[in-house]
C-alpha cells in the first residue's frame, strides 16, 4: 500500500510536466495554424479563383472550381505578362548579382581588414537600411533624367541594388565573423590575394547566407512597386508589379483571367523560394547566432 | 652560419609590449622550439616571421635577404596552424594544391609534389576526402602536407599538437620528428608545452613578457637553468624551489639549508657570504625519498600521483613549505603517509632570493 501510494506520488510531477506541455503545443499548433491561414489563404484564393470564370468567382469565390480552366493562364500570358515577367526577372537577377558581389565584398572588408574609420563605415551603411526609398524618389527621378537613366533597366536595377545593400550587406558580414580568421591568414602565408581569398574561401564558405541574402533581396526587387512606377513608362521595361495593374485596367471584366494573371506574377518567386527555404532559414539562424 | 636571424625584433600593440628586442639566430637544417607561457610572445613572433604581423622595430632576415617588408608568400615559409586551418569546402587535395596553384605551377608538376607529400604523410588513401571526413590526426598531417608541398625555406609550427588528445599528441611529436629528419628542413615550433620543446628541438628558446630568456639545448637547459624561472618552466614536475640560508662556503661550493634539508652546491659566479638568503632549486626526480625516519627532514605526503614507472609525491614540511618527490613506481606510498628525503649529490641549484639569476 505504502509503496503504491509512493509511486503515485513520484508520477505527479511528470504527470503535470506532461499536460503542461501538451497545454504548450495545442497553444502553439493554434497560433502557427492562425498564422498560416492568414499568410497561406490569400494565395489559395488566388490560384482556385485563377481557374474560374467571372460569374463563378462571384457567385462561388470559396469553392473549387467546377471545370478548371487552364486557358485563363494562356489568356492572361497572350496579354503581355511574359513580357513584364521576363522585365522582372532581368531587373531580380541583375540586382541581386549586384547586391551579393558588392555586399560579400564589403563584408569582406569590414570584416578581415584593417583600415582607418573601420566602424564609422559600418555605421553609414547600417544608417542606409533606415532610409525609406519613398524619400529618395524625387533626387532620384533627378539623377535618372539627367544621365539619360529613366525608363531603362538600370533605373530599377541600380536603385533596389543601393537600397538592398545595407542590409544584405549586414546579413553577410555577422555570417563572416564566423569563418576562422586563420582560414585568410594560411591562404596568405600560400600567396593568395585578397581577391582570390574572397572568392575562393569566403565566398564558398559563405553560400547558405548568400542563398538567404539573395533570396531576401529578390523577394524586395520582385515585388518592388514605387521605383517600377516612377523610373519607367514604356511597356519594354515595366516589371510585374506595375503591368499586373495595367492589366487589370485592361481586364476590368475578366476577374478569372486577372487572377491567372496576378497567380503567375508571383509564381516565379514562389517557386524560388520554395526551392531554397531550406538554406534560407539555415543561412539566417547560422548568421544570427555566429 | 645563421640561416635566419631575428635581430632586436620589437613589437607593441598600443601600450602593450608584447616583444622587447629579440635576438634569435636559427641555422640551417636546425629545429627551434619557441617555449614560455600564455602571453609571452612566442607566436606573435612566429605571426612576424610569418608575416602575419608588422614589425615595429629589428631585423628579420631569412637566407640572407632582410625579410621586414617581404611579403607573407615571398619570404620562403610554410606555416602549420593550431587549428589546422584547412579550407572545409576542399579536398584534401585541393587543400595541398591551393598554394601551388596561387604560385602558377602547372598540373603535372602540383600532382608530382602532392603525391610525394601524401606518401610522407600516409595521406594517398585519403586524397579524395573533405576536411570534417577526417580524424584531429589526420587534419593535421593534411596541414602539414599543405607546408610541405611548397617546399619552403622554413617552416612554422604554431602549437600545432594542442588540439590532439594526449596519445595522438605523442604519436605526431614521433611523426614530426621523422619529419624533420627526412625533409632536413629549418623549423621554427611555438610551444606552452615543454614535453614537446624537450623531445622535438635541437634547440630552445625559453621566453618570458617578450623577452628571451634562455636559448640552449633541452638538456642545457634542463640541467643548467640560467634562473629560477627557467628552472621552474623546464622539467615534469617542475622544480622544487625553496627558500634556503647558506651555512657554509668553501670555494666555489657553497653548503645551504632548507628547513632541515641540507645540501651542497657549486656556484659559478662569487660565492655568497655566510647567512645570506638564496633560492635552492632541486628537481623531484633528484630527491631521494624514504619511507624511514632519520634520512632528512620530516615531509606529510598530502596527494600521490602513480604514473606506473614513476610516483610523484606532494608534500608538506612543517613551515608548510610544498616539495615534489620523485618515488620509484614500486614504492608503497599513500597521503598521509610522512617520509624523509635528501639531496641526490650535485644535483642543486642555487638562485639568487633577490634577482633569480643562477648563482
Amino acid at each position: 500500500m505504502a509503496d503504491t501510494a509512493l509511486t503515485s506520488d513520484q508520477s505527479l510531477p511528470g504527470s503535470r510536466f506532461q499536460a503542461g506541455e501538451v497545454l504548450n503545443r495545442i497553444v502553439l499548433w493554434a497560433v502557427f495554424l492562425t498564422l498560416s491561414v492568414i499568410c497561406v489563404y490569400p494565395m489559395i484564393w488566388l490560384f482556385l479563383n485563377a481557374f474560374k470564370s467571372t460569374n463563378e468567382l462571384f457567385s462561388a469565390s470559396w469553392a473549387l472550381p467546377e471545370t478548371w480552366r487552364w486557358e485563363n493562364f494562356s489568356t492572361a500570358w497572350g496579354y503581355g505578362i511574359s513580357r513584364y515577367l521576363l522585365n522582372s526577372v532581368i531587373v531580380t537577377v541583375a540586382t541581386v548579382a549586384i547586391v551579393l558581389t558588392l555586399s560579400s565584398m564589403a563584408a569582406y572588408a569590414l570584416v578581415v581588414m584593417k583600415f582607418p574609420a573601420k566602424v564609422a563605415i559600418y555605421m553609414a551603411i547600417l544608417g542606409g537600411m533606415i532610409l525609406p526609398p519613398e524619400v529618395s524618389l524625387f533626387p532620384l527621378f533627378k539623377v535618372m533624367a539627367a544621365t539619360d537613366l529613366y525608363n531603362t533597366y538600370f533605373a530599377l536595377i541600380l536603385p533596389n541594388a543601393a537600397f538592398h545593400l545595407p542590409f544584405t550587406t549586414f546579413l553577410i558580414r555577422a555570417y563572416m565573423v564566423g569563418i576562422p580568421p586563420d582560414l585568410r591568414e594560411a591562404a596568405l602565408v600560400e600567396g593568395a590575394s585578397e581577391g582570390l581569398i574572397w572568392r575562393d574561401i569566403y565566398l564558398p564558405l559563405c553560400r547558405p547566407i548568400l542563398a538567404s541574402a539573395g533570396l531576401i533581396a529578390a523577394m524586395g526587387v520582385w515585388n518592388e512597386f514605387i521605383f517600377a512606377l516612377t523610373f519607367v513608362e514604356s511597356d519594354s521595361v515595366k516589371t510585374v508589379t506595375i503591368g499586373v495593374t495595367s492589366f487589370a485596367v485592361a481586364l476590368r471584366a475578366d476577374y478569372g483571367i486577372m487572377m491567372a494573371g496576378l497567380a503567375l506574377s508571383i509564381l516565379p518567386i514562389l517557386a524560388t523560394f520554395l526551392i531554397l527555404q531550406r538554406q534560407f532559414i539555415g543561412g539566417l539562424t547560422r548568421g544570427a547566432v555566429k | 652560419m645563421s640561416y635566419m636571424k631575428i635581430d632586436g625584433v620589437r613589437k607593441s600593440f598600443g601600450r602593450y609590449e608584447a616583444l622587447r628586442g629579440v635576438d634569435i639566430d636559427i641555422a640551417k637544417r636546425e629545429f627551434v622550439v619557441l617555449l614560455g607561457p600564455s602571453g609571452c610572445g612566442k607566436s606573435t613572433l612566429l605571426r612576424m616571421i610569418a608575416g602575419l604581423e608588422e614589425i615595429d622595430s629589428g631585423d628579420l632576415i631569412i637566407d640572407g635577404q632582410r625579410m621586414n617588408d617581404v611579403k607573407s608568400a615571398n619570404r620562403g615559409i610554410s606555416m602549420v596552424f593550431q587549428s589546422y586551418a584547412l579550407y572545409p569546402h576542399k579536398t584534401v587535395r585541393q587543400n595541398m594544391e591551393f598554394g601551388l596553384k596561387v604560385a602558377g605551377l602547372k598540373k603535372p608538376e602540383r600532382d608530382v609534389k602532392i603525391a610525394e607529400a601524401a606518401r610522407i604523410l600516409q595521406l594517398v588513401p585519403l586524397l579524395d576526402r573533405l576536411p570534417r571526413d577526417l580524424s584531429g590526426g589526420q587534419r593535421q598531417r593534411v596541414a602539414i602536407g599543405r607546408a610541405i608541398v611548397r617546399e619552403p625555406k622554413v617552416f612554422l609550427f604554431d602549437e600545432p599538437l594542442s588540439n590532439l588528445d594526449a596519445a595522438l599528441r605523442m604519436q605526431m611529436r614521433v611523426e614530426l620528428a621523422r619529419l624533420h629528419r627526412e625533409l632536413r628542413a629549418t623549423m621554427v615550433y611555438v610551444t606552452h608545452d615543454q614535453v614537446e620543446a624537450m623531445t622535438l628541438a635541437d634547440r630552445i628558446v625559453v621566453m618570458r613578457d617578450g623577452l628571451i630568456e634562455q636559448t640552449g639545448s633541452p638538456l642545457e637547459i634542463y640541467r643548467r637553468p640560467v634562473n629560477a624561472f627557467v628552472a621552474g618552466f623546464i622539467g615534469s614536475p617542475t622544480m622544487n624551489l625553496l627558500e634556503a640560508r647558506v651555512t657554509a662556503v668553501s670555494g666555489r661550493t657553497v653548503r645551504v639549508d632548507a628547513m632541515g634539508l641540507t645540501t651542497e652546491a657549486e656556484v659559478e659566479g662569487p660565492p655568497p657570504p655566510v647567512g645570506a638568503r638564496v633560492t635552492l632549486g632541486i628537481r623531484p626526480e633528484h630527491l631521494d625519498g624514504r619511507t624511514d625516519a632519520g634520512h632528512g627532514p620530516a615531509l606529510d605526503i598530502i596527494a600521490c600521483e602513480r604514473l606506473g614507472g614513476v610516483s610523484h609525491a606532494f608534500t608538506r614540511l612543517s613551515d608548510g613549505t610544498e616539495l615534489t618527490v620523485q618515488f620509484d613506481g614500486e614504492q608503497s606510498i599513500a597521503p598521509g603517509d610522512t617520509i624523509t628525503c635528501a639531496v641526490q649529490p650535485g644535483r642543486a641549484h642555487l638562485f639568487s632570493a633577490e634577482t633569480g639569476l643562477r648563482l
